[in-house]
């Protein structure tokens, strides 16, 4: 692995600066700012609580009263209309593969994100098995999400955001609660998609598979790690 | 599908409470203690469901799901719908207390409708069937509830009211067509998220 | 949005009393039929509002919200009840015109007094108020159920339209609306119905019923009532003060 900084002339492909976002009564990121560029596998390190999946979601403009400054390949995003068009070409790993696997078999639920760029329902269909495919997954397409285990719900989940063909990864602990013999799976699967992304992890094995790049997330600011 | 305080009689009132807690207590007595853990988290989930807001046009229409209700909890429909319009009446003002038992009917009656005459159609597994269950269980829940709405207020309030029940009953068209629609999803949905969900997913059929 | 029906102050007093209350209020204002005993509880409402408001029991918008989304239904009452309809068109109809003023002065006036007698309830208070007044034990044992595990599903169903928002859903007038909602409705049913079980199964391993305790029944204190006599008197007030006027 190398851990140099890719050099890049080119436009950041994320850029967030100054971030502040509360959940609930806590002010969870307090000025937090980050820079991926191409070539790029950021890892964000941070305790339970310290605003990892509040960091993502916020880069996606998917929780309300967020402030501060999100560039997405170059283009300031404030509204709704303005992040709307990046979900799909920056895909978003949640945490919990629970929420994201809803519907009632895996090819289906691989199909929604294309659908929902206009694909028609072959085009989403062949997509999702493509998807499934580069996985290793595809004898799972006809399962319902609910039956599988923890390392293979996060492969369908994976498999529900590479099938929007997307350029940037954003992964929320892709390896918690998985033993080793799923997280290498799962660790092979997204250094497989050659794609740049930012992981929030706390898992040392993650991180040393992934990572050219640290921050540590605490009080709400990135620190260089 | 609430009607508000006010615009029906004292004997329109008295009648539908004595009907509604009628409903209710025959809901109680078929619901077994085993299946109140089901019965409840299906009324969670319908209440929560209820505030999806789809957009039409420049405004939303939110989901009914009566019909839905009603084919998975069958008479149990009337204690859960019970709660769930008390904890809407008391949470968010919709409706008062005295008119309670009529809002109660216009909603499980229909509820209850759709369980007797769906449950053959959703025990069988052909997906197509378990489609058609879904959108008649909006059909018959939304209409229902508009046609059992529009008869208590021209009996209730009065035969002032027949172009009131025409209005409110046209209002309800879209809510019946959202209904259906997003039942004959849901019903087959459901079918394959919950093997074997007659057994496991309904209050009553297990019986 | 369940959530937001909650005030933060410890204003949960007496739930039993205000329940109560709120039920008299409402049956004693739908049964009132003169127009000047319904203007005057209106009155009376308006002012317990503003009281729980100044108290801060009560959020301003939160009051407004709630009237507001009533006279939807009330405007189309006022707008219809004064015509009759005859082969020759509408006619103004002074019964018609009389019920819907009627309707107009009772829904406002009963909504005001729940919103102010139930200021910062939530479902779990509600629950322990039923309880309280003896609802059969079924009944109670649902209520505490259901608002047990609202937050719980409301929560879920926003992950789950998060994570279709992250995958570019955007709510539309549309089949594929129609189709990704119905989605969200299977998954949160068959989300409650794997919790059932498993909360059934706990329940089973303590013993049926310990687990869902229907609140202790305590004897009704005198403040607790004072909530219903204070009601009972403002509704004989009104009504002896019209029947005098
Ligand atoms: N829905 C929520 N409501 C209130 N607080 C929340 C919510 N989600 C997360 N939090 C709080 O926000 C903080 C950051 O959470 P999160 O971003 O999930 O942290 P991490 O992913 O680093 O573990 C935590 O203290 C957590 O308790
Ligand atoms: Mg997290």
């Amino acid at each position: 692995m190398s851990s140099e900084r890719a050099l890049s002339t080119t436009e950041p492909l994320l850029r967030a600066r100054d971030l502040v976002a509360s959940r609930g009564a806590r002010r969870v990121l307090d000025g937090a700012a980050l820079e991926l560029h191409e070539g790029e596998r950021l890892v964000v390190l941070g305790e339970n609580g310290a605003g990892k999946s509040t960091l993502l979601m916020a880069l996606l403009g998917l929780l309300p009263g967020v402030a501060g400054e999100v560039e997405i390949f170059g283009r300031p995003c404030r509204t709704e209309a303005d992040f709307a068009p990046n979900r799909g070409p920056v895909g978003l790993l949640f945490q919990d593969p629970d929420d994201q696997l809803f519907c009632a078999t895996v090819a289906e639920d691989a199909a929604f994100g294309p659908l929902n760029r206009g694909a028609t329902p072959e085009a989403a269909a062949r997509a999702a098995h493509a998807a499934l495919g580069a996985l290793g997954i595809a004898r799972l397409a006809d399962r319902p999400p609910h039956a599988l285990s923890g390392g293979e719900k996060r492969l369908a989940a994976l498999a529900g955001v590479l099938a929007m063909r997307p350029r940037v990864l954003l992964l929320d602990e892709p390896t918690a609660s998985l033993e080793a013999g799923a997280t290498t799976r799962v660790l092979e699967a997204l250094l497989g998609t050659g794609l740049p992304l930012v992981v929030a992890t706390h898992d040392p094995a993650c991180d040393a598979a992934l990572g050219t790049r640290r921050l540590r997330l605490a009080d709400g600011r990135c620190r260089e790690a | 599908m609430h009607l508000a305080e006010g615009v029906l009689s004292l004997p329109a009132l008295a009648a539908t409470a004595s009907l509604a807690v009628a409903g209710v207590a025959i809901g109680l007595k078929r619901l077994e203690d085993s299946r109140l853990p089901l019965a409840a988290l299906l009324g969670s989930a319908f209440l929560v469901a209820g505030a999806i807001h789809v957009p039409l046009g420049v405004g939303s229409v939110h989901l009914l799901l009566n019909g839905l209700a009603g084919l998975l909890l069958g008479w149990a429909a009337f204690p859960v719908l019970l709660a769930a319009l008390l904890l809407q009446a008391a949470l968010f003002g919709f409706g008062g207390f005295a008119v309670l038992g009529a809002n109660l009917l216009i909603m499980a009656v229909p509820a209850v409708l759709a369980h007797y005459l769906l449950r053959g159609l959703a025990s069988d597994a052909a997906p197509w069937r378990l489609r058609l269950a879904g959108a008649l269980a909006g059909v018959i829940g939304v209409g229902g509830a508009g046609a059992l709405a529009a008869v208590v207020l021209t009996l209730g309030g009065g035969r002032e009211f027949a172009g009131l029940a025409a209005l409110f009953g046209a209002a309800h068209l879209p809510v019946l067509a959202l209904d259906a629609a997003l039942g004959a999803v849901a019903v087959p949905a459901l079918a394959r998220l919950v093997p074997d969900f007659t057994r496991r997913g309904t209050v009553e059929w297990a019986r | 949005m369940i959530a937001s029906g909650r005030i933060a102050a410890g204003v949960a007093l007496h739930p039993r009393g205000r329940l109560a209350a709120a039920v008299l209020a409402s049956v004693g204002i739908a049964v009132t039929s003169h127009r000047l005993a319904l203007a005057l509880l209106l009155l009376a409402a308006l002012g317990a509002c503003a009281c729980a408001i100044v108290q801060g029991a009560l959020a301003a918008g939160t009051a407004l919200g709630r009237v507001a989304a009533v006279n939807g239904f009330v405007a189309l009452t006022a707008l219809t009840l004064p015509f009759a309809w005859t082969a020759a068109g509408p006619v103004l109809d002074p019964s018609g015109v009389e019920l819907a003023w009627l309707v107009v002065l009772r829904a406002n006036a009963v909504v005001l007094a729940c919103t102010a007698l139930l200021a910062g309830f939530d479902a779990a208070t509600l629950a322990r108020a039923a309880a309280g007044l003896r609802a059969p034990d079924k009944l109670c044992r649902l209520l505490f159920l259901i608002a047990r595990y609202l937050d719980l599903l409301g929560a879920e169903r926003a992950r789950i339209e998060r994570a279709m928002r992250a995958r570019g859903f955007v709510p539309r007038s549309d089949r594929r609306t129609v189709e990704a909602y119905g989605k969200l409705v299977a998954a949160l049913l068959a989300g409650a119905v794997a919790r059932a079980e498993r909360v059934e199964r706990a329940m089973r391993a303590r013993g049926f019923g310990r687990a869902v305790p229907a609140a202790p029944v305590r004897e009704a204190k005198a403040r607790e009532w004072a909530w219903a006599g204070g009601t009972a008197c403002v509704l004989a007030a009104a009504w002896a003060y019209a029947g005098v006027g």
